[in-house]
């Protein structure tokens, strides 16, 4: 089969079984609130740029780093003034972003502008996943029509074509949880043939995790002493956020769902780092933002619509959706 | 792209962002998990974040016994010894024990002496006397109780000597 039409049917497995979703890329409500969500993303880069003046004079005292490859570059001259070219470019993008995003050229230079930063941030040997996503988001948003950024627009296609870029920047969010909980499973299911009991679906699988952590750091966590304490309270819980990464991407096309996963996500991080000391604040900051207020949700929280609509718990699952015509843009 | 835009560009906008999404999961997949020593590509990444709950861990833990000419009762870890002792970001430091302790039983010397250069000029401060020891436990049980499956010494090194 062609690659156009394994990605058609790929785009077809996902999208729910009810219609009416399709129509919401026609919706000028919809495109409103996403204009101003995009907006709203680029001005957190200009927050996040404006923040990082604060560490320049550290940064630019650095000398000896092993840099990942987007700033491989700063073998061949010398660090200072590279790492001023970096921090400068960050501070230009977050201008860009706010000042000319209708044009692609510069949300271009503010994708790698992140990208930079992100890799020198890297480049000392730490690693943190928390900062992945306003990159991934930003090279997303390079797809934007022109006319994207036009108040009340009466071109139908450049509206459409918006609502379906911000959708792209909604699935590559969902689709990092969704590795995450794949991964889970996985480990879920070597678990088992290796014979190992405790695992997440274990009553005790959470708080066993948050203890191994606790001792890795060899510092206690705000709430994992509690939770070790009474393991079975993490029992549903670490259920729930399997459940929840390993279906994130699912919810794309299912607008009924994207305020619940997208909340529900950002309280997974936050509770994960009362438990386990890991904080991905950054991501609560595009979970909300991207889902918890996504264009697409309705008006009024439909629960019963969403209760519907649930991955595998639901009774819209795959067996009822088959020969269901899918919708067209 | 734009004004001029017909169903058909929308179409092929939506395949290319389908595709963004297919490439990303098999090339991030790919860059934590096949390609040996890499963990990642940025901002290409697996996210394989605590997938599998450990029932049985292990680790190996850096004890300080002495500085200079000073010894160190009880001694004290490198996690929670003073800023005296230990300099940098300890946690990645904590890294670099890791990788000391499995060379140290495998028996590979370069890596030994080239892993102790690392920890001994990034991370420990002065003459530091320190050991290696290796701890395997049931996580809640020692969070609990303390209490080990087992626990050896690994080595005993001072800073700078046999290197």
């Amino acid at each position: 089969m062609r690659r156009g039409g394994r990605i058609e049917r790929l785009i077809a497995f996902f999208r729910p079984a009810r219609a009416g979703s399709a129509s919401l890329l026609l919706s000028r409500e919809c495109f409103a609130a996403a204009q101003s969500l995009i907006g709203a993303f680029y001005a957190v880069l200009l927050f996040f740029a404006a923040g990082r003046l604060f560490s320049w004079s550290s940064d630019l005292a650095v000398t000896d780093l092993a840099p990942r490859w987007p700033v491989v570059w700063l073998r061949l001259v010398d660090t200072r003034a590279g790492i001023a070219a970096i921090l400068w470019l960050h501070l230009v993008g977050g201008v860009l972003g706010v000042a000319l995003a209708r044009y692609r050229w510069a949300r271009v230079v503010v994708f790698v502008s992140l990208l930079e930063v992100l890799a020198l941030d890297f480049s000392f040997g730490a690693v943190n996943h928390g900062n992945h996503l306003a990159v991934l988001i930003a090279f997303v948003l390079i797809f934007l029509p022109a006319g994207w950024h036009l108040r009340g627009s009466g071109d139908r296609t450049a509206r459409v074509a918006t609502l379906l870029v911000f959708s792209g920047a909604q699935a590559m969010i969902l689709l990092t949880y969704s590795m995450a909980g794949m991964w889970k499973a996985g480990g879920i299911l070597q678990q088992w043939l290796q014979g190992e009991l405790v695992t997440y679906l274990h009553p005790h699988g959470l708080a066993q995790q948050v203890a191994a952590k606790m001792i890795e750091d060899d510092a206690p966590s705000l709430l994992g002493p509690w939770l070790v304490a009474h393991p079975w309270a993490g029992w549903l819980p670490g259920i729930a956020v399997v459940y929840l990464e390993l279906f994130a991407l699912w919810v794309v096309a299912r607008p009924a769902l994207h305020r619940a996963w997208g909340l529900g996500l950002a309280l997974f991080h936050l509770v994960s780092h009362l438990t386990l000391g890991v904080g991905f604040p950054q991501s609560v900051l595009w979970l909300v933002l991207f889902l918890g207020l996504s264009p697409f949700r309705p008006a009024v929280f439909d629960w019963r619509r969403a209760v519907e609509e649930l991955p595998l718990l639901g009774p819209r699952g795959p067996a009822r959706r088959r020969g269901v015509a899918p919708n067209r843009v | 792209m734009g004004s001029q835009m017909d169903a058909r560009g929308l179409r092929r906008l939506r395949r290319r962002l389908a595709i963004l999404i297919v490439v990303y999961f098999f090339a991030g997949a790919a860059s934590q998990k096949l390609i040996p020593g890499v963990d990642e590509i940025i901002p290409l990444y697996g996210w394989s974040l605590f997938s599998k709950v450990p029932n049985d861990d292990s680790r190996y833990v850096l004890l300080i016994h002495g500085h200079g000419a000073n010894s160190l009762e009880p001694p004290v870890s490198f996690l929670r010894a003073p800023g005296s002792l230990v300099a940098g970001n300890r946690y990645i430091g904590r890294k670099v024990v890791q990788r000391l302790g499995r060379a140290v039983e495998r028996g590979k010397t370069a890596r030994v002496e080239e892993l102790r250069r690392l920890l001994e000029g990034h991370y420990l401060r002065g003459r530091v006397r320190y050991e290696l020891v290796f701890e395997r436990y049931d996580p809640i049980e020692k969070w609990r109780t303390g209490a080990d499956l087992e626990r050896r010494s690994v080595g005993e090194f001072t800073t700078g000597e046999g290197l």
